[in-house]
Formats: structure tokens, sequence, C-alpha cells
């Protein structure tokens, strides 16, 4: 990780053609290095996040006071950082018969600081947890003494937790398990604070920075899905092929606790929905049989989605495991024990993140938690059976192999499709599919859950949720599209997104018969649509004009309702 | 050419070459001792050694030097055919 | 392991002066590099090995390479201009020749992971090809030489592309289709002016043919027919890079910029990598090889 005197080297760079974002930042204490250190590591991320940031300690003013320059800052994001150490001073103050209702007071303070700014633009906000300080004031005792400081900073903690539960636009960024990590001593200098009022010691600049944007980059629709692992080594140790499985260390031979934590830690992953694939050197067989035979696994084939298994070269295998699961090749994680693979995937594929890897196995676990690689804006029971929906789509991908067209295949796989309006029930997987897709994304707005809410309400909006299954499994929630109304005439499409997963399967065409069908029945005659270029949508560039579009002056597309040929579908509703 | 003729010119187009006015060259001095010497080092002398002598050298003839003295010997040879 | 030690070794110890200047190289001492250039020598090993061959012919061969362009990098300097003038010169002197065939081509194939300036503008290449993946069904190498460019493409492109590499050797498709192995690609033995303007291509990558021309820009405009008209054209062509087969001298980056606009592309992103420790311009103004090298489209303005 880059310090933060590098990180504030960026800060002169050229950011043209970098992905703007703006923020805003208000603190109790001194922000400017925090700010300095976000840019720089913003930088790193491609992104040119521009903020705005509030005087020192003026938190409540700003956000109470509608003229003032957070409102105007057209922030996207809100940054609220609220130090332990300023709470401590004024718990202090507080009279003690008030101090054992001290947290949940904080808590309404803050929840009307949220209402504020959510009322008053359109941001999501992003609040600091507190990183615990033990005033030892009570020694012990405090764990069970409800008006002692620690009671009330850890209960402030959980309740934070609870609100962000209930609240989609409030987020927290966990500076407190931060500190477990670096140690307090790491996390804040008391000569700095007293002599510069700074909370947060350079050192650890980075790493706060760094958790601030994992959160913003996953809202953002950048986080990871895939793990990729090497085996001999890295998932057990010794080697398959030379010790055979039987001298394999797992378990409770040699440093086998090690592997078994890290493969306990990679199974909870993969049961959040993150992907997993091996890319081993060896010969597949070998590898295959440590998986069937030894007792002591806890990763077992089917936990993974792809297993590749060979003696070619890892960047070209990666590429095969990015082909068959057709995600980006910066939402993958490679973890291996060799410098060597390591460098190699480096220098073939940049985008994919690399750990480099501690020396010593019994480290991997921590280590790579320390890194926060798996960050995530949503989570819906269905990503837990993600694996399995990419085991169907490797299946499927081989079924296609035997026939003679595409559009026999089509008809084989017997797709059943389910459109409907936005409902409670599907508004968190929509939420979710809207932050995940990037290529089949039309014009790249995104909706968070209170977005889709306002819009299923809002009589002017129709939006449309389309899932479909075929005789290998469901695919689930798979396409959404927003239109809102133009004018009595014409709706435009606001938006118009797809997993990629279903390319190719005449999905469009479904969904397009569907949005006639929707715009007649409510009285339209034309319905408009509009591409947007983004960094990664080339792919829908020519949509439009495949579905059968005009192109208009302004560059938009026309559809004639009344002279709709229903598209030939697949899909049976 | 006398051979120390020969090394007493070399001298000063090693000298031309490499930038340095009290650079110092013998029979055993390779590319080793001067750090500067490099292929592209290598063809600028080469071309500063044939305008100097006023001779051609084959490809072959500027693979085969291991050291100054070879080089030496390369010339003298080459100022004989001429004469 | 360290394959890439014991070529350098075996180099400097054939031609110290050589060895000298490759162990100077910066990217010596970049992990990504070494063990990019380690991965290649072991696969090259692979492909030597099924002809009965080691890494030392492909050593010796560098380094009869490196006198060719010893030799010819004095006449430059002496005449200001390249030694060869026409097509019909060079393809007697070493397109035709086997023997002259074989250590070029092994040589030039390992200058793309010795000179530092082979090997950015290969990453270049890559990332630029990476970069556009999505939309290449049809990918068409002219002029592919030992073929490792292909070779990469193959890896890098999706699955079902059509492959296509014509060249008018049948010393370079032979490397080639050794190089490239078990990946489906079309060879075709021709003169690229003679292939007809059908099946048009989204990816044509020109790598090091232009200064091998007598008229650059006749190649460059009979490729904008071979071309769809949203397709690609990736070239690399160094300036002042004396060479027993390079007839079209590029004094600088801009006369090559210059042909590109004249025939029609635009540029979309490009690479200047300087053959010595200096920035490209000062190489110009002092005559050392920049590979130049680019993504293009055609210009429908």
């Amino acid at each position: 990780m880059k310090d933060f005197f590098q990180l504030k080297k960026n800060l002169s760079k050229d950011v043209s053609g970098l992905k703007r974002l703006k923020m805003a930042v208000m603190g109790d204490t001194s922000t400017q290095f925090l700010v300095q250190a976000l840019r720089g590591l913003a930088y790193e991320n491609k992104l040119d996040l521009q903020i705005w940031e509030a005087e020192y300690d003026l938190i409540d003013q700003e956000i109470l006071n509608r003229d003032s320059g957070l409102y105007s800052s057209g922030a996207s994001y809100v940054l609220i950082f609220q130090s332990s150490q300023q709470m401590l001073n004024h718990f202090y103050s507080e009279s003690p018969q008030d101090r054992s209702t001290w947290a949940n007071r904080m808590m309404s303070h803050l929840q009307m600081l949220h209402r504020q700014i959510t009322q008053g633009m359109n941001a999501r906000v992003i609040c600091f947890n507190y990183a615990e300080i033990d005033d030892a004031v009570f020694g012990n005792f405090a764990n069970r003494f409800s008006a002692s400081f620690l009671y009330q900073i850890r209960l402030l903690n959980v309740e934070l937790m609870k609100y962000a539960g209930q609240h989609a636009d409030f987020l927290v960024c966990d500076l407190s398990s931060l500190q477990n990590r670096l140690g307090r001593e790491k996390m804040f200098q008391a000569s700095l604070y007293v002599n510069a009022g700074m909370i947060l010691s350079v050192d650890v600049l980075p790493h706060v920075a760094g958790r601030v944007l994992d959160l913003i980059l996953a809202l953002e629709g950048r986080f990871r899905k895939c793990l990729i692992l090497d085996l001999d080594n890295t998932l057990w140790g010794g080697i398959a092929g030379d010790d055979g499985p039987e001298h394999l260390q797992i378990g409770h031979l040699g440093i086998g606790k090690a592997f078994s934590d890290f493969q306990h830690w990679i199974k909870a992953l993969k049961n959040r929905g993150i992907l997993l694939a091996v890319c081993s050197k060896n010969e597949e067989k070998t590898a295959r049989e440590v998986f069937e035979r030894h007792p002591d696994m806890v990763l077992r084939q089917e936990d993974f989605a792809v297993f590749i298994a060979n003696w070619e070269n890892k960047a070209d295998n990666i590429r095969r495991i990015q082909q068959i699961l057709n995600i980006g090749f910066d939402s993958m994680v490679f973890v291996d024990d060799q410098a060597f693979e390591r460098n190699l995937v480096r220098a073939h594929l940049p985008e994919v993140c690399v750990p480099e890897m501690p020396e010593d196995p019994a480290e991997y676990t921590e280590f790579l938690r320390g890194l926060n690689l798996f960050e995530t804006a949503s989570w819906a029971e269905e990503d837990a059976d993600r694996t399995r929906q990419y085991q169907d789509e490797v299946r499927r991908v081989s079924f296609r192999g035997g026939f003679p067209s595409h559009e026999d295949y089509l008809a084989s796989l017997e797709m059943k499709g389910i459109c409907e309006s936005f409902t409670d029930f599907n508004t968190p997987r929509l939420a979710q599919l809207s932050q995940r897709s990037n290529q089949f994304n039309l014009r790249s707005v995104r909706y968070t859950e209170a977005d889709i809410r306002r819009l299923a309400g809002d009589p002017d909006y129709i939006g449309l949720a389309f899932s479909l299954g075929d005789q290998f499994g469901s695919h689930g929630l798979i396409s959404m599209v927003v239109m809102k109304k133009e004018d009595d005439r014409t709706l435009f499409v606001e938006n118009w997104l797809m997993s990629c997963r279903v390319l190719k399967r005449g999905v469009e065409d479904w969904v397009l018969n569907a949005m006639v069908q929707k715009a007649l029945d409510k009285g339209y005659q034309n319905i408009m649509g509009e591409y947007i270029p983004g960094p990664r949508n080339a792919m829908v560039e020519k949509h439009y004009e495949q579905m059968g579009f005009t192109r208009c002056d302004s560059g938009k597309w026309m559809l004639d309702l009344h002279h709709y040929q229903s598209r030939k579908t697949f899909i049976i509703i | 050419m006398e051979r120390e003729a020969i090394r007493s010119k070399l001298t000063e187009i090693f000298r031309d070459v490499f930038e340095k006015a009290e650079l110092e060259i013998g029979e055993a001095t390779t590319a080793a001792d001067i750090p500067a010497w490099d292929s592209l080092a290598h063809i600028h002398l080469i071309v500063a050694v044939e305008r100097g002598f006023g001779i051609r050298f084959s490809s072959r003839e500027m693979q085969s030097w291991d050291h100054v003295g070879e080089m030496m010997d390369c010339i003298a040879e080459k100022l004989s055919q001429k004469a | 392991m360290h394959l890439l030690d014991a070529v350098i070794g075996k180099i400097a110890e054939l031609d110290p002066l050589h060895g000298k200047k490759l162990r100077a190289s910066a990217m010596m001492g970049e992990p990504s590099y070494l063990a990019d250039a380690q991965d290649f020598l072991e696969q090259y090993q692979v492909v030597l090995k099924g002809r009965g061959l080691t890494l030392d012919h492909a050593v010796s061969c560098y380094l009869q390479m490196i006198a060719d362009v010893r030799y010819e990098s004095v006449q430059f300097i002496r005449s200001g201009e390249y030694s060869s003038k026409s097509f019909e010169e060079v393809q007697q002197r070493v397109y035709q020749s086997p023997g002259v065939m074989e250590y070029y081509m092994h040589g030039l194939l390992l200058s793309q992971f010795l000179w530092a300036h082979h090997y950015d503008t290969l990453c270049f290449f890559r990332k630029a090809l990476h970069s556009v993946r999505q939309e290449i069904s049809g990918y068409l190498e002219v002029g592919g030489g030992h073929g490792w460019y292909l070779r990469e493409a193959t890896r890098i492109l999706r699955p079902h592309t059509d492959f296509e590499m014509i060249d008018i050797s049948p010393h370079s498709l032979e490397m080639a289709e050794r190089m490239i192995g078990e990946a489906s690609v079309r060879y075709t033995l021709a003169d690229v002016f003679s292939v007809k303007d059908e099946g048009l291509r989204d990816f044509i990558c020109l790598g090091e043919v232009l200064e091998h021309m007598e008229d650059p820009a006749a190649l460059l405009n009979k490729l904008s027919g071979l071309l769809k008209p949203h397709g690609y054209l990736f070239i690399t062509t160094p300036t002042n890079a004396p060479a027993i087969d390079h007839i079209h001298l590029f004094r600088n980056c801009g006369e090559i910029r210059d042909l590109l606009n004249q025939c029609g592309y635009r540029v979309l992103t490009e690479s200047c990598a300087s053959s010595e420790d200096m920035s490209p311009e000062e190489a110009d103004r002092r005559q050392i090889t920049v590979m130049y090298a680019a993504l293009l489209k055609i210009n429908s303005e």
C-alpha cells in the first residue's frame, strides 16, 4: 500500500479522462490530510474525486443551514467524521445521570442530520463509526455499567449498524474494526492530536481512505466477484503431484491448521456469493483427487464455479476463466503462493487484483482479510446461490455445442420468463442488478433501493423487472427497464440494463415486446431510447439500432409503437 | 604507422567519443574498463575510428575485438593494406 | 528457473559489449517483466525442443542479427540512409533466403523480450488489443514474421475468433505455425497486395512492416480496404533503425503520424519507445531507434 506522501504526489497529476465523483467531507476535527489521502487514493483507482470540505467542527451548522456550501457542493456522497476523542469530551460534559442514555441521544441527533441531508440533496451519507477508547475510569466494570464511556460508545456503534440496516442511503465506514486490526497506538498519536488537532496518524491515513473508497467503489459498481486460487502451498501445504494426497498438510498434519482456517474463510466468501475458481499447475486428475479423497478438505469441488488444472501459463488460464464466467478482469482476485505466477499475471492482466502474499501460510488468512478485498454494497439471499448459477452456465455452454444453429439451441433451452413491476420483494435485487451491470447498461443510471421505491410509486414511471429460467436452472432477476413519461405520447427509457449472464438468449426481444405492450396499455405512441457511452458499455452502442429504433436528430432513438412488429422470442411467459 | 602512433591517435578518438579528456587506453583495455562503452557507443567508436584512420571495417571485424590491442592489430593491418 | 539469466549470460560471454547493454536495462529490476520473460523462454524452449534445438540456437541467431545490426548501424552513420533500396533486393537477400530468415526470425523473437523498446511495444500491443477484444471476431496479421504477436492475440481474443496470417516468406509461416501451436489460424503465403477486398476484418496487425516497404502509403491504403469501417489497425514501425531488410527510413515519429493521417487513419492511442535510455525526442534528434506503435481507426469524417 502506498503511504500518505506517495498518495499526495497524485494530487498534481492529470485527472482528465477519469471518472469524476463529488464528495463532501465534514469532521469535528481537522480533515485536511484525510481529504488529501482520499483524493490521492481515488486517483490510484482511476477516479477524479472532487471534495468539498466543511470548515472544521461545523458539521451541524453546515447541515442545518440549507444555504450552506454543503447543499451547493453537488456531492453525491457526504462523509461525516465524528471522532471518538471529541465524543469523549462531549460525554464528560454530560451530567452523570444523563450518561446512560447518551448513545441514544447521539444517535437521534445523527438520524436528524441524515434526514436533513437527504431532504436537501441527492446524496448518500457515509458515517465513520467510532474507534473505541477505553477511558479506564471504571476498568473492566465499564462492561456492566451503562453510564461508562466504553459502554456508551459501543452501544452507539451498534445503534449505527441497526440504523444503517434500515436505510440504504446511510452507510457505515468501519473505523472501529480498522483500529482493532492496526491497534490504537498506530491509529492515534496523542502528540499530533494535541498539537495539530489531528485524530488520525499519518501512517494510518491511507488505510482509512481505503476503507472509504472501498465503500464508494462498491456503490459505483466496482467490486470483486471472483477469487481465483492456486492449489499447492496455497490451499494446502505440500505438492499434490509429488507428495501424494495423503501427505498434504490440511487439518492436523504439520501446519495444516493454517490451510484449514484459510479454506474456512474462503468457504464463507463462497457462501456470501463470491465465485471461486481453481487455477493450478497440476494434472487435473491429481488436483481433483485431493478434493475427492482428502478427509480434511473444507472446500469441495462443487464450491468452485470453474476448475482449471493444467501446465499452461496462468495468465492464459485466467483468460479462460474470464470467458467462462463472463465477468470483468477487474472483478477478479488471484491468490498464489508463487511470486513468479503472481508477477506473470500482473504482466499480462494488470486489471486483475494480485495481492502479494506473506511467506508464512499461517499469515495468509489474516493478511488477506486485512486487504478488505470483497467489499459489497448489498446482499440478497440469491447471492449465496451464485456459484450454482454459474455452474449451470458452464453446463449450458457444453450443451450448446450439440446444436446445428443458435436458434435450435435457444428453442431446446425451454426458457421461461416472468415480467413484473417493481415490488417490495424484488427491490433489493433490482438495486443490486443496477449496481452490478456495467456492460449491458444503456445510460449507466444506477438505482438504490430508495430510488426504486420512489419511482415504483410515481405514476409517471413504468418499471419492469424480468426473471428467467431454463431447463438447467433459474437465472433469477436478469433485466430491468425504467421508463419515464416524456409527454403524453412518448415514454423515455431512462435506463435498460441486463445481466451479461444471459446475453445471446434473445432476452432483449422479449423485454422489448413487454415494454411495447406496457406502453400501449398506458396509451403511449412512441418509446424513445438513448445510449450514453460509459467506460464499459460499448457492447450496447448499437443496441437501439439493432432493436429497430430510428435515429432522431437529437441522437436519441425512437420507436413507433403502432407499426411495431412483435419480435420473435424463445422465452415462454 | 608505428604502433605507438596508432595507440596515441586511438586514445584521442576514445577521449572524443567518450567525452573524457584524461581517458588513457592500453593494449589490454576492454569494455569492462570503460563504463560508457556499450553497444551504442561501440558503433560511434567504429565510425570515429574509420574516419580517423581512413579505413573501413567489415562486419566480422567489428565483432571480433576483445580488447584494444586486437582493435589496434586490425587497424594496423588495414593501414598496411592501404599502403 | 532463471532462463533469462542463462540467456543473457551466454550473450554476454559471446558479445560482452552487448551483454553490458542488456544488463544495464532498467527492466531487469521489474518483477513482472522477469516473470514474463521467464515464461516466454520456457515456452520458446518447448518450441525449440520440437526441432531438436535449445536456447543456445536462439542466442547464436540473436548474435548474428546483432552483428548485422551493428554493421548496418555503422553504414547508417556513414551514409545517413538505409543500405537496402528496393524490395526486390531484400526479397533476394533476406525473405527468400532460408539461412538468413532462420537466424533473423529467431534473433528478432528473442529481441521482443530482451530489448526494452521491443518489450514495451509488446506490452502496449497487449493492452491495446485487450481494450477492444469484445469487438473483434476477425483478426489478420500482415507480415507476422516469427508469429509471437499472433500467438499473444490467440490468447487475448475470444475463442472462435477467426485468425489469419499473411506473409511472403514460407519460412516465417512455418516458424509462426510452430510458435502458435494448436490455436486455429489460417496461414496464407501471399503478398498482401494480391489479397481481395472481401471478408473484411475487425482488426489488422501490421507489426514492423512499413519500414520494409518501398511505398508504405500504398500498403496503408490497401489495408483500409481490408478493414471493416469500424475496424482497428495496429501498427508498429521504427525510426532510424538500420537493418538488412529495412528500406523506408522514418526520421522521426512525426513523419509516421503524418503518413498515417494522409492515408486516412486516426490515432486512438500510441506509444513511442526509445531504444536507449533517453526521451523519444532526444532519440529522434540523435538518430537513435524509437519504436512507434499505434492503435488506429479509419477516419470517417
